[in-house]
Formats: structure tokens, sequence, C-alpha cells
């Protein structure tokens, strides 16, 4: 599915990821562990496909076909989806018309129809209730006065209701109450599946409590220093990341 | 002072100027420019300085179709120095045609369209009336058009008129008067789109008596050059006026929205807001002036003025202003100019959004804080229309 060679990316003309390789199969979730300053997010936007995160060398495919020549909206549309560490706030858009013209236009891209406003409003109030979030606050412009916690909520729904072939999970356990945690669990479990994969990347064992990872990964200075079951992100927790540090300088 | 050298334009006006006190004044100051404070980023003396001719005065056969269509509105156009009203008006309601007459005061392009206007018109509202009257400004010959318009708006009337210019060749000059009795109410709403390679100069005056109200939204596409002035003065108390505007200008246009907003007696309101996208090589300029005299006690004036620039090489200028004489008022000004923030691109780009259409919704939402205050559901969507027309024309 998500394969991942030799990754060199430089942000502001610094080197920060260095060589990282990484495959993620279908029907898998992996996640990503690693201290500050690791890479762990300049991972995800190089994913996405972030302007100013530059691919010095490496390549990243899903399903064998190379993202890295992709505009950001055309990898959303082959089905890459970030939940974002900071969502953004946008005034002046209505929430409701952002995630309909956003899915309709991955739908578009993909040669599927555009989704009735009838069968919009039934799929966004059945996620809504999921995701735990008030329906006012659709009717309110994009994230704009919601809670930290709200707008993580946010990323959730839309993941819910794009049903990517491959979600990111940027730290989106941070800040998060138990009920959300519970709550990005649930949207992760439902939606896994033998098409689907997820890059869970977070500081804390504490999500792999209600997302269960198949393989944990530790990135360390650009670099993925070990890997393992669900076992390592125990191991991390208890003893910390200073026993990679060495191995990776 | 020394004599002007007029330039081939002012020769030629002058030439077309009936004499009198106008005349004498323009020769001595000529057209505005840059050498004049409110006019200093909007050069109408650089720009119109080869010679003018009079428009010819014969209507055109047709008359283009409105930028704003409103086939239910009553229609007043003038077109090269003519007037066609509908033959039968709404009781209450009338249309007369003056003999030329000279103004005094007022600005100096409102002193040449009153000189110059073949038929000065004034419309006259006494009964409030649901249908809108659509007022529209059209040029389509060379040479200069000049239009002068007084409405009165008698007290606790209540009407919706909307002026168009539409100047698609040439240059065009309006005068339009507004004089609004003790608790009149106007929503007024301009609609300047034309060639861009015209010229428009709307000077309007807006006098509001006690407890009058003005609700004034305008959208500008800009010209070679275009001035959209609007005086207001509140001669009465707790006379309020809002004044809302959309500048949307790409290509080398230029557009300049300019208000002076005279705070005469208490307990007047004024509310402006402008916000402009620019785009290309064109040009936005702002000026805004509250005067707020001595006498005009619990004065409540705000004005804010918002610019987007999208292209490296649009440009905007930008200059508000408070001259206050009386201590127990509220005034407020803010001014700020922005490009289009690249996160909120990536966002949406991250979630399908072509970039094309996140710079457009992010445009839209930018301006959709002047669209959301415009009370007329028909006319707020016509407002949607433009923008996503001018959106559409910018992929």
């Amino acid at each position: 599915m998500l394969k991942i060679n030799n990754l060199h990316v430089k942000v502001d003309g610094s080197v920060i990821l260095n060589g990282l390789s990484l495959e993620v199969p279908a029907g898998e979730v992996h996640a990503i562990m690693g201290p500050n300053g690791s890479g762990k997010s300049t991972l995800a936007y190089s994913i996405a496909g972030r302007q100013g995160y530059d691919v010095t060398k490496g390549d990243v495919s899903l399903d064998g076909e190379n993202l890295l020549e992709l505009d950001p909206n055309e990898r959303a549309a082959k089905g890459i989806f970030l939940s974002f560490q900071q969502p953004l706030e946008i005034p002046g858009v209505a929430t409701m018309n952002f995630i309909r013209t956003s899915w309709n236009a991955q739908r578009v891209a993909r040669g599927e129809g555009q989704v009735s406003a009838a069968d919009f409003l039934k799929i966004i109030r059945e996620k809504t209730k999921l995701v735990g979030l008030s329906g006012e606050k659709l009717k309110r412009p994009f994230n704009v006065g919601f809670s930290g916690g709200e707008k993580k909520r946010m990323e959730m729904l839309q993941m819910s209701i794009f049903e990517p072939r491959f979600g990111i999970l940027d730290e989106t356990d941070s800040g998060l109450d138990i009920d959300a945690l519970k709550m990005v669990g649930t949207v992760v479990n439902d939606l896994r599946g033998a098409d689907r994969g997820f890059l869970v990347i977070t500081h804390y064992q504490r999500l792999l409590d209600y997302i269960k990872p198949d393989r944990v990964h530790v990135l360390a200075a650009g670099r993925i220093v070990k890997s393992g079951g669900p076992e390592l992100a125990l191991d991390l927790e208890q003893n910390g990341y200073d026993q990679f540090m060495t191995d990776a300088a | 002072m020394s004599a002007l050298n007029h330039t081939p334009a002012e020769e030629s006006l002058l030439a077309m100027m009936p004499a009198g006190e106008a005349r004498k004044h323009f020769a001595a100051t000529g057209l505005p420019g840059r050498k004049d404070e409110g006019w200093r980023w909007t050069d109408l003396r650089r720009v119109l300085s080869a010679p003018l001719e009079a428009s010819d005065p014969t209507p055109p056969k047709n008359i283009p179709l409105a930028p704003v269509p409103m086939p239910e509105a009553i229609e007043v156009v003038f077109s090269q120095d003519t007037v066609a009203s509908p033959t039968t008006l709404p009781a209450g309601i009338s249309i007369t045609q003056d003999e030329p007459y000279a103004i005094k005061g007022r600005s100096e392009m409102a002193r040449i369209a009153a000189a110059l206007s073949k038929s000065p018109t004034t419309l006259c509202i006494e009964k409030s009336c649901e249908t809108p009257i659509m007022i529209r400004h059209v040029a389509t010959k060379a040479g200069l058009s000049a239009t002068h318009l007084q409405i009165h708006i008698a007290a606790n009337v209540e009407t919706v008129i909307v002026e168009t210019y539409e100047t698609h060749e040439g240059v065009s000059n309006a005068l339009v008067e507004y004089f609004l009795a003790e608790n009149a109410k106007l929503t007024r709403v301009i609609v300047q789109k034309g060639n861009q390679a015209a010229v428009v100069i709307s000077s309007s005056l807006a006098i509001l008596m006690a407890g009058a109200k003005l609700d004034q939204t305008t959208i500008g596409f800009g010209a070679k050059l275009a001035r959209m002035e609007t005086k207001v003065q509140h001669v009465g108390v707790g006379a309020s006026a809002i004044l809302n505007g959309i500048s949307l200008l790409k290509g080398k246009s230029h557009l300049d929205h300019t208000s002076v907003i005279d705070h005469i007696m208490p307990g007047c309101e004024t509310r402006e807001l402008y916000k402009a996208a620019i785009t290309g090589r064109a040009r936005g300029v702002f000026q805004g002036k509250f005067l707020v005299k001595q006498g005009a006690q619990k004065t409540q004036a705000q004005m804010a003025h918002h610019a987007l620039l999208l292209s490296q090489t649009a440009e905007v200028r930008a200059k508000p202003e408070l001259e206050i004489y009386a201590d127990d008022v509220e005034c407020a000004h803010g001014n700020t100019v922005g490009a289009l923030d690249d996160d909120a691109i990536f966002y949406m780009r991250q979630r399908g959004v072509s970039e094309a259409q996140a710079r457009a919704m992010l445009v839209q939402a930018f301006l959709s804080e002047v669209i959301e205050q415009i009370q007329d559901e028909k006319i707020r969507q016509q407002f949607e229309t433009l923008v996503g027309d001018w959106m559409g024309a910018q992929i």
C-alpha cells in the first residue's frame, strides 16, 4: 500500500528526513513514535505534499503510484487523508459547504459522481454524532471559535465521511481527553479494513490503547531507527527515547 | 497663484462649459490630479490629458444588458445625455427634467457634471415603493457623458435604488444628489462595471435629515480610472449611514472609493466596511474621512478597510482619516492589507480542493462579511454571482 523508500526531505534548507524507509501494507495500522523534532510532522506533510517540504531523494508511493509527482489535492483524491496536528480555522467558509465541496472534488477527480445534498446531509448528521460534535458547530464558519478538542473532532468527522484509502493521524491525540481519545479509536477502528491503511503519529502510548497498531516504528533524527510490535510502544513509555538517540546520531 | 497651463483635455472642457462661476473656477484649478490631496492616488489630470469631445447625444440603438438584471425594477436610463424612463410610474414617484443649472461649492468634478449635463433630472419619491428603482448610467460612445441627478425621498418613505455605472466607451462624469427627509430610509446599491479602458467618475452627496437612514453597498470592478465618491452629511439628529463596498480589480484597472462623512448633529451613526481583492497590476484606492463637528456629540462612527493582494504587482493605497471636534464620541478606524493564507490553501488542497478553487473560496470568504450585510436577498444573490463570475474568470 504505502511505500516510502530512502526519503530525504529538506525544510528551509535543513535536512529533516534523512533516508527514511517505511512500508505500510493494506489492512494495517502502523504507529510512528519519536521525540520532538525527529521529523514526524515533516513525514506527514511530505506524504501530503505540502509546499516547502523539498524531497531531495527517495520515493513515496501509494499502491505503486508515485505520490511525489502529484499536487496535494490529487493525493487527497487518491485517498491520502492527513489529520492535522493543528487544524486551521477558515473564517468566512461555511463548514458544511467546505466539507461537501472537498468531498465532491475528490469524488469527481476519482470519476465518482457528486454526492447529493440530501445524501450528504444524512451522512454528515450520522458522522457528527459518531465524533461527538454538536450539530450547531456545523453551522459555523470552518473551525472558527472551536476548542482544540473540537477541531480534532472535526478532523475525525472529515476522515469518517471521506473514508480515505490511507489516513495519517498527526498527533491527533494531543490535547484530547479520555472520551475524545476513545472517539478517535472508534473512528479509526470503524474504518480499518483490508483495503485501508493508517499511520498514527503520536508521542504517547495511550492512544494505542484504543488503536491497536500492527507495527510500531521509532523515528529519530529523520530515520526509522527501530521497528517492532505493539510492545515497542510500551517499552518506549517506560524507557524513553534516549536509548535510540545515540544510534540515530 | 500662477496661471494654470491647461492640458488639451482641460482646454476642450473649457470650450464645452457655459460661462459662469463653474467655468471660472475650473479655469483656475483644472482637473484634479496627484497634486490635490484628495486625488493623489487617482491622477485624473494625467489619465485624461487628450482633448475630450462632447458625446454624440443621439441615444444608442441598443442598450447593453445591465450588470445586475432586475426585470422587476423601475428603470431609468441615462445614456449619452438623454434620459429614458417608464411612461407610467407608480403613484408617489415622479421624474422631471430641468434646464441645466450650475451648483456652488462641491467638488470640481461635481461642478463640471452639473455645468455640462444637458438634462438635469429630479426624481421625487413621496411614497414607499416595494419595487426597486434602477438608475443606469450607460455610456456606449466615445466622448464625455455628463449626468446630474437629484433624488428627493420624502419623510418616512422607504426605497431601494440600484445605480449602475456602465461605461463601455469614453468618459462618464455623474453627479447624484440625495436628499433624505426625516426618517426616510434609502437602500442604495451601486454597481460599477464596464470597459476596462473607460474613465468613470461618480460624485454623490447624501444629505440626511433627522432619523434618516442610508444603507449603501457598492461593488466595483474598476476601469482605466474609476472613482466612486460619496459624501454624506448628517444634518439631522440621529441620522445613520452604512457605507459598505467591494472592489474586484484585475489587469490594470483602477478603482478609488472615496468617502467623506460629515457629522454635524448629535447622535448620528456611521459604519463603513470596504473590502478589496486585487490581482494583476491593478490598483485599489480607499480614502475615508470622518468629520465630527463640535455639536455632534454621541456620534458613533466606525470605518474599516481591508485589502487582499492576490499578486505581487497588485497595489493598494489607503487613507483613513478622523477629524473630531466633539469630546463625547466613539470613533474608530482600521485598515489591513494582506495576502491569502498559504496554510489555509494547503489545508483545503489536502481535503481535495484544487488550488484555484481554494483561492476562490478564500476570496469569497474574505468578501462575505460585506455581502452578508446586504438585507435584500435578491441583491445579495446578485452580488454573490458578480463575485463568483469574477473569481471564475481568474481561474
